[in-house]
Order: structure tokens, then sequence, then C-alpha cells
């Protein structure tokens, strides 16, 4: 079981100080709000926001199977209903959730899963880096140089005589939600963590004409695929048994694994007594233009690291699970019908899982169905609730950020949007 | 081929993203390299640190403080206190090991800074060519640790465009290389030191002078010739504690072998210290020399199986010249061959690494430059022998190889917060020379970090 030792936070500025080290703590405790105008909050709430990026279809994380356009127009890309082989876990009969979600799947009868469907950013563009930057400044068109949402939302939060951060990223970087004027803790995982999938697909694909890079990549893929084998079995198929490469030095470790230990020093710190509060993630891998795959599949294995990836984030934190609302999204959905490739293309909007003891389970919100004249373009899924409405709702709620701040600081020009009522338990 | 995508990829460390420096390669490439050898920058990275002096000089009081405990303890009686002494004792080599490892650590910071950072990358890289041919290593003598650094600085950076002649000698005689291949503790057995300790030659510095250095392994010398040098070079040593120039060369009569030596065919009368200067003479004006230093050049900037025709080019500017490396770069800039093969060199981890910072304008901090080239399989100023690191494509892409490059591309996109278009960051780190596949790729990658490495482990980025 890891130690304190192995959770060391770093600190680090942003915006204007590139590259630094080491900064000195802020060690402001309470100080900001003796004479704020917000509500008291109590700091033992805690959020955690995990962004799927690369566009996480929605329909297939949680598909609308009740539909009756459902299996018609996803196709080869449909799962099949509840209690078939490789089916849906059921949720509220209209509804269910992807089989490769199942670690996850307990919750939502514990009432600690909640889903809104249909969600999107309110911004109109399918370029990954675009949306993704707009989500996360909280904006639908850009400003030049802006903080992220989540940053601002720092300023907003007691946090007490803590000596820690409020904020914290996990990973290698902090994300751009998390960047701003607020300075955040970073915790980094000690190796580098493999190969994504999605990036050795790319990279086969560039190294094709590449006889040396793409032969050289193409051996190191069999020695991981080889490497369960067991050195005793005879290949009937040869005249010898077959012998696996030479084991790299280092174990291979589990698909997921790297997330798991995301997660897992993120509930660890969060649920110390002086710690962080809010934290932030990043997953890839679900951009699935080719062979997205239904049941199993590319998609599926996205799924299943995430699912993972939560669950392990419950345990690791505890009784202050009862605090958490932990919230994915993603940059916008996928087309609703598969495209030339088995795959999916850029939509619109895809679905939101909130998770957490401090969550109203259930499901959330309208869903516009996927009738023809319902789809967007004849293409994607309609948004029928924006993000940030579900993000205020969150704030709002969980966090005691008052509304007249969500509507102009934390997303600017978004008074139209109201919180979403009934995501928290309150 | 774009010539300023050449100039700057296979003879510099790749492009940045200063349109300004591209603009000013791309209006004379040849030109932009052969300025860089007359005014190199003066990288302000490698000011401050510490000398090859201080460095042997700490290592010398070392030795001579763990000496002294071990005779105290001696003269103390059996019945004493073993424990504290032997734990003051690893307590010293502990407090030791830190300092080596943060000079080590100034001194990657130092290298890999100059090298993002000068505005002549050519320059860099040719200290790094010739500190490789030069190699010392501290990967099997840890001892040596901190003063590889301070070896290239003093031994080989000043030398770069001049004669190769002074080049060499300022590495033989240089107390790391001493050190490193065992020639500071060499003794003529028929020296008076020899005479009287019993001690005798150590031949390691001098078959690696002609094997590596100079002539190369079928340069045309004999067993007898490595012997000659050896005995020739007994003497030539290191300022111990209290000389008048501590840590620094000294030449030391009595430990030089006496009587004349035949070597390569002539008879070098006793001598003493200048015995070695007639030896490194004629070995830095052989035309083996001249054909191995061509070679090793032609392989590192031209293909890992030049064509012979460069090779006698270079051989020839060489001999020419009495041994003039700037000529001799400048011959090699002028060959066509150079500017017409581009992509037949794979970068080393070493290469690698420095194009990725300067492509992404990030700098990198010491420890996080020294676990990269640790995990990428080229410890810096670690090389596993004195023959230095290979740069041939076989070396350095096996699949572990590959499969780590890509590992670390991942991880070094997803560390900065750069918030550059990947799009743009492609055109201005290939100079345009990006080819639609990686294009389309960064276009429609699902993040920023994701573009990034793909940009970073293409082959237009792994090649030079």
């Amino acid at each position: 079981m890891a130690t304190d030792s192995a959770f060391l936070l770093r600190r680090r500025h942003f915006l204007g100080l590139l590259g630094a080290g080491a900064a000195a703590q802020a060690g402001l405790p309470g100080l900001a709000f003796a004479n704020s105008p917000f509500a008291d909050t109590p700091h033992d709430n805690r959020l955690v926001m995990i962004f799927l990026r690369g566009a996480m279809d929605g329909l297939s994380a949680v598909p609308p199977y009740g539909d009756p356009n459902y299996q018609n127009l996803r196709g080869k890309l449909a799962l099949a209903e509840p209690g078939a082989p490789q089916g849906v876990l059921p949720l509220d009969g209209h509804f269910g959730l992807h089989p490769a979600l199942a670690p996850i799947h307990p919750l939502f009868a514990l009432g600690e899963l909640a889903i809104v469907h249909a969600t999107a950013g309110g911004y109109d563009t399918r370029s990954h880096f675009d949306a993704q930057d707009l989500l996360e400044m909280g904006l639908t068109q850009r400003r030049g140089q802006f903080s992220g949402w989540l940053n601002r939302t720092l300023g907003d939060i007691d946090h007490g005589d803590s000596h820690a951060r409020l904020g914290l990223a996990v990973g290698g970087t902090v994300p751009l939600m998390l960047r701003g004027p607020a300075q955040v803790d970073s915790w980094e995982p000690p190796h580098m963590r493999p190969v994504d999938p999605i990036l050795i697909d790319a990279m086969t694909r560039l190294y094709a004409h590449d006889k040396l890079f793409g032969a050289a990549l193409a051996d190191a893929i069999n020695t991981d695929s080889l490497s369960g084998v067991d050195p005793m079995a005879f290949n009937p198929a040869r005249a010898q048994p077959s012998i696996p490469p030479a084991a790299s030095a280092r174990p291979k470790p589990k698909p997921g694994q790297a997330f798991m230990d995301l997660m897992r020093a993120a509930g660890h710190l969060l649920s110390t007594p002086q710690g962080p509060r809010i934290a932030m993630a990043d997953l890839n891998g679900w951009d699935t233009h080719v062979a997205q795959g239904a049941g199993t599949g590319r998609l599926a294995q996205a799924l299943t690291v995430l699912a993972n990836g939560l669950d392990t984030l419950r345990t690791s934190l505890g009784p202050a699970w009862r605090n958490t609302v932990v919230v994915t999204v993603t940059e916008f959905g996928r087309t609703a019908a598969p495209n030339g490739t088995d795959g999916t293309d850029h939509g619109t909007a895809s679905a939101t899982f909130l998770l957490g003891g401090a969550v109203k389970g259930g499901v959330h919100g309208d869903f516009p169905g996927l009738a023809a004249n319902a789809l967007l373009e004849n293409r994607d899924l309609r948004m029928a609730s924006d993000l940030r409405g579900v993000m205020k709702g969150v704030l709002a709620e969980h966090l005691g950020v008052p509304r007249g701040h969500l509507d102009r600081a934390i997303f600017p020009d978004s008074a139209v949007i109201p919180p979403m009522d009934g995501l928290v338990k309150v | 081929m774009n010539r300023a995508f050449v100039a700057m990829t296979r003879f510099g460390y790749g492009a940045g993203s200063d349109d300004s420096e591209a603009r000013a390669v791309a209006s004379d490439p040849q030109g932009w390299l052969k300025a860089q050898l007359d005014h190199p920058d003066e990288p302000s990275s490698l000011q401050g640190l510490p000398s090859g002096a201080d460095q042997m000089v700490q290592l010398l009081d070392f030795r001579f403080q763990r000496r002294q405990a071990i005779l105290a303890r001696k003269a103390g009686g059996m019945a004493d206190d073993n424990g504290a002494a032997a734990a003051e004792q690893q307590q010293a080599s502990r407090l030791r090991g830190k300092d080596v490892q943060n000079v080590y650590l100034a001194e990657v910071g130092g290298r890999v800074g100059a090298a993002i950072q000068s505005r002549t990358p050519f320059y860099e890289r040719l200290v790094a060519f010739w500190g490789n041919h030069f190699t010392v290593s501290g990967r099997q003598r840890p001892e040596v640790r901190p003063l590889s650094g301070s070896f290239e600085r003093e031994a080989i950076r000043p030398h770069v465009t001049g004669k190769f002649h002074d080049m060499l000698l300022a590495s033989t005689r240089h107390p790391a290389m001493g050190l490193f291949l065992d020639n500071a503790v060499s003794v003529g057995p028929d020296s008076p030191a020899g005479l009287r300790n019993h001690r005798g030659v150590n031949e390691n510095l001098g078959r690696e002078i002609m094997e590596l250095h100079t002539l190369g392994v079928d340069g045309g010398y004999t067993e007898e010739d490595v012997r000659a040098l050896a005995r020739i070079l007994t003497g030539w040593s290191i300022g111990r504690l209290n000389a008048p120039e501590p840590g620094r060369f000294r030449f030391f009569p009595a430990l030089h072998e006496p009587g004349p030596k035949q070597f390569l065919g002539r008879t070098i009368p006793e001598s003493g210290e200048e015995e070695g200067m007639i030896a490194l003479a004629m070995l830095a004006s052989h035309p083996s020399t001249a054909h191995h230093l061509a070679l090793q050049l032609a392989k590192h900037f031209v293909a890992d199986n030049p064509p012979p025709a460069v090779v006698q080019r270079l051989a020839l500017a060489y001999m020419k010249s009495g041994g003039d490396l700037g000529i001799v770069t400048r011959t090699l800039v002028a060959q066509p061959e150079t500017w017409s093969q581009f992509g037949s060199k794979i970068k080393t981890p070493y290469d690698f690494v420095i194009s990725s910072a300067r492509a992404l304008g990030r700098p990198i901090e010491a420890r996080f430059a020294a676990n990269s080239f640790n995990i990428l399989g080229q410890p810096l100023f670690g090389a596993p022998s004195p023959a230095g690191w290979p740069d041939d494509a076989a070396s350095w892409t096996g699949p572990e190889a590959v499969m780590l490059r890509l590992q670390w591309a991942q991880a070094f996109a997803e560390r900065g917060h750069d918030e550059t278009d990947p799009n743009l960051l492609t055109q201005a780190a290939l100079m345009g020379m990006a080819d639609a596949g990686l294009t389309q790729a960064v276009a429609r990658a699902e993040s920023r970090p994701m573009a990034v490495a793909m940009l970073l482990g293409s082959p237009m980025f792994q090649r030079r």
C-alpha cells in the first residue's frame, strides 16, 4: 500500500512563470474569505473533474436502448438489451450502462451515480483542440488568453487553515481547466506510463512507409502481446515449443493501471485532513473513428479503464467518498450512426457521469431522442443540457458558489443558463 | 529538400518556434553554418561550473581523508569504537556521493541548456561529437563522474575549429583523461618509482589514443607501438594536493620510463616530457589519423555507411591543412552528400531530447534531462566504454528503444502546458516539411499532448 511519501505534492506557478520549479506556498488560510460576500461553505466537500479527451461516444456509454430508433440508427455499434450476451446493464428501463462500466454499475442502485445525457459545451466547433479549450475556459467563443473555470472557482471556496493548496492536478500536467491565478498543487506519477493505444495506432500509421521504425514498432507490439505466453507451452503449429521473446526488465503493467494509479493518488490526497479538495485528471483514448466496437473493442477498452479508475478513486477516498462529487466531461459527442470504418465521427452531445456519496443518483435532464427530425444536422444527438448548467448545479449546491458569480465570473455571459437542480444531495 | 531544414536538423539540433532564426537560416544555410564556426556562442549555462582542477582536488582530498581515517583506526588499536569509525566513514562516503551527484547534475544542466539555447547549435553538435570521440565516462569509473563535463569544456570545446593536434594534447594532458584511462598511475618499470615500488606501466591510454583517438584500429600500428607509447607517456600525471598546481597536469620525472623508444618506425631519444609531445605530433599528422577522423565525421554527418569519396575529400583536407578542424569542417559543410542524404541518420536519444525541447520551446531541468537520457539508454557522460556512443541506426532502433521513445514523447508532450496550436508547432518544427499523413494526424489528434507526441515520434522528427 502506498505511503504518504509516495504521494509527494509539487507546487507550480502558472500563467506567466514558464517552466518554473517549486514555488513558495501561498499559505493564506481563510484570509481571502474573512470579508467575503460568499456564503460559508464546509470545506470538506470534494470535487473531482475527469476530462475524457477525444470525445466520448455518449450513446455507447449510456445506450438509450429504449429509444425505438436506437438499434436501426446505431447498426453495428448497437448494444444488446439487458440480459442478452454483452447486453447493457439496466438503469431505468430506457437507458442502460455499457457492460464495460460494470464496476460502477452498483452505484446506480445505491443512488450514487447520476447521468445527464445529451450534454454539450454550447460551442459550435468539432475541433478537439478548440472544443477542449472552450470547455476548460468555460466559454463558447475564444477571448485570447483565458484562465480555466475550475481555477476561477478555487477563489470562492473556503479552504480553512489547510497547509495544502485547494486545487490538485494529478498526472503529468496541469490541465487548462485548472490553470489561472490561483496556484494549485500537482502530483506526478514516478514512472512513464505505457503508450496509449490510440497513440500506438497513430504511430503505426505514421510509420507505414518507414521500414526501420515500422518494423521496430510492430516488433515491440508483438512482444508485448506475447509476453503472457506460457514459456513451456507447446505450439503444435511449429516444430519447436514456442518461446516468448525475452521479457523486459520491468513487468508489463495492466492496461488502465496508470489511470488507476492516478486515481489512487487523487483519492489518497483528497482524503487527507488538511489536503486538497478539488482535483482534476485527464483520460485519453476516446476518439473512436475506426473500429469502435460495441460490447467489446476499442471503446469498451477505454470504458473499462475509466470504470476501474473510478472504482479505485472511490475506494481510495474512503469515508471522504460521502462528501465527494466526481464529474466526467468530454469535449463533444459522436455521430449517432456509424461511419464507413465502423466507428463514429465528431458529434455534438454526449453523456456526463456524476458519481459520489454526495450525488443524487438517477438519470437527469431531457433526452431529445434519436428520431430523424430530432437529430442535429441529421447526424448528431442534440444538446438538451448545457454542461455549464450541470456544473453550475454542482458548484452551487455542493460547494456553495453563489449564482451571480457562476453567471459572470466562472462561466462568463451565461446568465441564461440556469443551474441544474437536484444533482447533489443537500 | 529544404536546405534550411537540413542545416538546422542535420547540422544543428532542430528548428525551434523562432521565426526569425528560421528566416536567417533560409537565406543562406551554408553561410549560417560557417558563421557559427567563426563566432560560436558562449553559452551562459556553462558559466560558473567547477573546473576540472577543482573537482580533481576534491577527489584527491576525499581519498586523502579516507586514507588518514584508515591509518588512524589502525594506529588506534583493535579494541576501539569500530562502530563509530565505520559510521563516520559511511557518512563521509554518503556526503561525497551527494556532492558528486550535484556536480553531475549541474554539468548535465549546463550541457543541455547550451544545446537548447545556443544560436550556434552546429558548434554545440561539434563539441558533442568531439567530446564523444575523446570519451571520458563515469559509467564504469564513478570517480570520473564529476569530471566529464569540465573535461569537455576545457579540453574539447576550445579546439573544435582549431588544430586537432591541440585537442589531442589537451585531452591527453587533462586530469580527467589521466584518471579515466589510468595513465595517472602508470609507472615506468625502470623509472626511480618503478624500481622502488615495483609498479609498472598501464597501457590503457596508450592503446586508446591510437585505436580510438587517432590512427584507428586498422591504422597500421603494432602491439610494440602500443607499449612504446605507454612508456613514452609515463610520468604524464596529476599534481597532488601538495603540488604547486594541485589537480592539474604535471609531469613526474620519477615515474617516467628511461631510455629511447621505438615508435611507429622512428626512434625517439630519451627526453622526458618531450617524448610525449613528439609522439602526439606524429599521431596528429599521420595519414591514418586523417582517414580515421574523416570517416568518423562522415558517419556522423552523412550516413552510417558514407560514400568513400566524401571520406577521402575530408581526409585530404585534413592532411593539406595540417590537421585544421576548422578547414575540415568547412569542407564537410560543402559536400553535396551532407545535404542530399537527409533522413539517412537517426537521432540519438540525446539528439531526440534536445531537438524536442527546441521544437516545443521548452527548457528542461537537469534532473529530468538526466532521467530521460538514462531511460532512453544514453546516460549523459556515461558511455559504456572509451569508444563512446555509436550513432548508427541499428544501435538505437530496436523494438524496445522505439517504444521507449514514444513513451518519452508522450510524457514530455504532457508535461508542459503549452497552448500553441500543434498544427503551427508541426509546421515550425519541421519547417514546412511535414508530409500529408503527419499534418492530418496532428490536426485530428484527440488532444494537444497527443498531437505533440505524434510530431515528436514521427519519422521526419526521428531522422536527420
